[in-house]
């Protein structure tokens, strides 16, 4: 059998001689110990206080590696482990502590990672509820649920994908609530891929989508643990990636992204207003610059007459024709929005300048655009962000609808619609219709659709998440009226 | 067997089917025909129309789970099926075609200055079969989110004819007495609203009061659709010869709206999608019936073959579409009222029959 040393200085080799890697060796009791970590990822005080003070303190007695872990060192987190195993241990942040004769390893968890603390996340800003967001250590994520969840139905199972990354992956649901498909489909699917490494959850997004060349979203992501905790609530499963902020959770309906957690934590009429805002917000971003473009080209009978001599008036002069203009609009925008969200922050505020004050003003002054087509798609480029999570694919369909508009007019515009409508029709992920509680029409999912109602009349969970117990709310406010009447 | 759609998608594609076609031209065909007679004669087309889809609908409940081409082969043995099956698809060849031509009229008339036929047409075929391409139980979907807009378009296209018409346009009341009643056979080409019905043969997840929903709604439904006729009619008085698009036309000239601009495009962009989907039921059918005569496999390319035979038909009247609708009223009227009444009826009394017999086999064991 090799003795300590030997084990370590082969690990050592295993792991390329990085100047990283610490090893230590010990004599205590007359047995040679070998100590191996990695130098930025253990904590080195937890190593001296926690183990190389109570060796150093060894009195005498029985010496082995059991023995070490149940009575020498004061250490909750260690574990015997096999060698192979110590390797992705100590490769993660632990110390593995090597003993003659002896052929297990014994590992202790002196991982310190640098980490973020909890913050308000900048994609998720609200007026009112809570604020802490997602980090990127999952233990701060489980931690940041269990504190939401103090439940025992609370399951985690964890994955490891990536052959170099060897990422986990934790699937975190409602053991009592979440469907036992769903969480099965999940594992299946991480499971029939073998990937190099996990870097973000985006690459995992990959992995769960039934249809992953499509320009929708498939899964829902979300940075805050309230929205994670109430989604489990609701059925869906959470799937917490290492190194990431964004928490996935399926299955997903396109209509979740019309949702704010502002709507749970605000009266229930003022969200349904909200909810009719974003419902029309998301049509104007897509298909106001195509029906713009549409009218100036085909159907400017349509206008009605005093709109349509101003914009007579202001486009005569122009040198590009509607459906130019607009794109080169769009192209301007995209072009600006890429930039400032690539520039240092202390440019941000000049590029804004020169952006919407130099750059458009100017070219409607030099008579390259006129203000209608600029107020268009400004307008239309603002509202692509009343839904932020799905801001990618609504500014992709606004320029194929605005392609639409140019070439076909309205019937095109219908017919492209009609296509996409089709396409998301067919679109079912992880046993939810996409298009759900609207088509296939779920009558008790409309209560917090586009109305949202109280939530004390949303008594079951949504039937369009597949879930195992509907019932959410138990008790009536008839009853408690009551009872107040008859107190009174 | 898949149940592909539910009741309630079943009931928005009777809506598709009943609604679309019937509120376009056709006001403007029967007021030149029998003038303010015209809602009555269509009223008495719907009735006798309604009758098929009692025919189907007993068909449906005595035959569950059976597809129309396993009833029509049960009852009739494999080679009638087929001959069966075989007339109805080019029935169905023949509807695409006046849906096709009625879309494009309806466009050429209402949004466009002049609208090129292949601008019109291949969009419309690529997106079709895309739509084909996602199944049965996508269309049903489809159906169901866009028709409610529609239906809600067509309530307030009969309010606001309701607050508008002139009702001294209804009398005096049968000046002429029911004669008008012995030229409504001219028309099928406008009806035969349930024979799509073979197509869900099967394949409805039917509710438990699957029956009488289908009836009210297809009862309410007939009496709109004549209700929207009578209106037009008496908006419009004896110039009503002179409107061709009676959904939008019901609405023009409003002051209320024509302050702001002209509205009424919005619907007649709500009813380019109904009109679309009429189309593609039609094609839904005929590649029902196509596939249940040649191939076991239903594919797009099926339905690329009908729109192919649509486009071929096109050029056969030079893209005429007033010759199109001509020949619709003449030489292909025998075949399509055999179709739309004849053969419904045929089956039922076939499946009557055969039902009885069996029940006296059993009874006799």
């Amino acid at each position: 059998m090799k003795s300590a040393k030997k084990k370590i200085e082969d690990i050592k080799k295993e792991f390329l001689n990085s100047p990283d890697i610490v090893t230590k060796e010990l004599v205590v009791a007359d047995k040679n110990l070998g100590l191996i970590y990695i130098d930025e990822l253990a904590n080195q005080e937890e190593i001296n206080l926690s183990i190389m003070r109570p060796l150093a303190n060894f009195k005498g007695g029985e010496f082995n590696l059991v023995a070490l872990q149940n009575e020498v060192v004061n250490f909750c987190n260690a574990e015997l482990l096999d060698v192979e195993q110590a390797k992705e241990k100590i490769l993660r942040g632990f110390a593995g502590l090597f003993c003659d004769g002896e052929e297990k390893v014994l590992c202790f968890n002196t991982v310190l990672y640098p980490a973020r603390g909890v913050e308000e996340p900048p994609t998720s800003t609200v007026l009112s509820g809570p604020r802490e967001g997602f980090t990127e250590t999952l233990k701060v994520n489980l931690s940041l649920i269990r504190k939401r969840l103090p439940s025992k139905n609370l399951k985690i199972e964890e994955v490891i994908v990536g052959t170099e990354t060897k990422t986990r992956i934790d699937i975190v649901y409602l053991k009592d609530i979440a469907d036992p498909r769903v969480v099965n489909k999940i594992k299946e699917k991480l499971a029939s891929y073998e990937i190099d490494g996990v870097i973000d959850s985006y690459y995992i997004i990959k992995f769960l989508e039934n249809r992953p060349n499509s320009i929708f979203r498939q899964v829902g992501n979300t940075e805050k643990p309230d929205i994670a905790c109430a989604k489990m609530l609701e059925g869906r499963v959470a799937i917490i990636v290492d190194g990431t902020p964004i928490v996935l959770t399926v299955p997903y309906i396109m209509f979740e992204d019309f949702q704010s957690s502002n709507d749970y934590y605000s009266d229930a009429h003022r969200a349904t207003v909200l909810r009719l805002i974003r419902v029309f917000g998301l049509f104007i971003s897509i298909f106001l610059p195509g029906m713009y473009i549409a009218l100036q080209l085909f159907h400017y009978k349509v206008l009605p007459l005093k709109f349509l001599v101003t914009i007579v008036n202001t486009t005569q002069n122009l040198p590009l024709n509607p459906f130019l203009e607009i794109m080169f609009i769009i192209i301007l925008f995209d072009i600006l929005f890429e930039a400032s969200v690539r520039m240092p922050k202390y440019l941000g505020m000049a590029i804004s300048i020169v952006g919407a004050l130099i750059l458009g003003d100017t070219a409607v002054k030099a008579g390259l655009v006129s203000p209608p087509s600029v107020m268009i798609v400004a307008l239309s480029a603002i509202t692509v962000y009343i839904i932020p999570n799905q801001s990618s694919q609504i500014s992709l369909l606004r320029i194929i609808f605005a392609l639409i508009g140019g070439t076909l007019g309205f019937h095109g515009i219908i017919l492209g619609m009609l296509f996409f409508m089709a396409y998301l029709c067919n679109f079912d992920s992880f046993y939810t219709p996409y298009l759900a509680p609207y088509t296939p029409f779920i009558k008790e999912d409309l209560k917090d659709f586009v109305i949202k109602d109280s939530l004390v009349y949303l008594k079951t969970r949504p039937k369009s998440i597949p879930n195992k117990n509907r019932i959410r709310l138990k008790g009536s406010k008839k009853e408690s009226f009551n009872e107040e009447v008859n107190n009174n | 067997m898949k149940k592909s759609i539910t009741t309630r998608q079943l009931l928005l594609i009777l809506a598709v089917s009943m609604l679309t076609i019937k509120v376009l031209l056709l006001p403007n065909v029967f007021a030149s025909s029998f003038g303010r007679d015209g809602y009555l004669m269509l009223f008495a087309i719907l009735l006798a129309d309604f009758c098929v889809l009692l025919m189907f609908l007993f068909l449906m409940n005595k035959y569950k789970d059976m597809t129309f081409e396993e009833m029509l082969e049960y009852i009739f043995g494999k080679a009638m099926s087929k001959i069966i099956m075989f007339l109805l698809f080019l029935y169905f060849v023949v509807q695409g075609w006046n849906r096709f031509q009625t879309n494009y009229v309806y466009l050429n008339d209402n949004l466009y200055t002049t609208l090129s036929w292949y601008t019109f047409a291949f969009p419309i075929v690529i997106v079709a079969l895309f739509c084909l391409k996602q199944g049965l139980n996508a269309y049903g979907r489809l159906c169901e989110f866009f028709m409610p807009i529609v239906i809600i378009g067509f309530f307030v296209t009969i309010v606001v004819g309701f607050f508008r018409a002139d009702y001294t346009n209804a009398l005096p009341f049968l000046e002429n007495g029911l004669g008008f009643l012995r030229q409504g056979y001219k028309y099928p080409a406008w009806f035969g609203d349930y024979m799509f019905l073979i197509v869900f043969f099967g394949k409805v997840k039917m509710d438990k009061k699957f029956n009488s929903k289908v009836i009210i709604f297809a009862v309410v439904t007939l009496v709109l659709i004549t209700l929207f006729h009578a209106l037009f009619f008496f908006t419009y008085g004896n110039n009503t010869i002179c409107h061709t698009n009676a959904i939008s036309d019901i609405m023009q000239f409003l002051p209320s709206v024509s302050d702001i601009g002209s509205f009424d495009w919005i619907l007649i962009l709500v009813w380019d999608i109904a009109l679309f989907l009429d189309l593609t039921l039609n094609v839904i059918s005929g590649m029902y019936c196509f596939v249940a005569v040649f191939t076991k496999k239903g594919s797009v390319i099926v339905a690329g073959l009908i729109f192919g035979a649509i486009i071929v038909l096109n050029y056969l009247v030079s893209f005429n579409v007033y010759l199109s609708i001509y020949i619709e009223q003449t030489f292909l009227v025998p075949y399509l009222i055999v179709m739309q009444g004849g053969v419904p009826l045929f089956v039922f009394v076939a499946g009557l029959i055969k039902r009885r017999k069996e029940n006296e086999v059993s009874l006799a064991k």
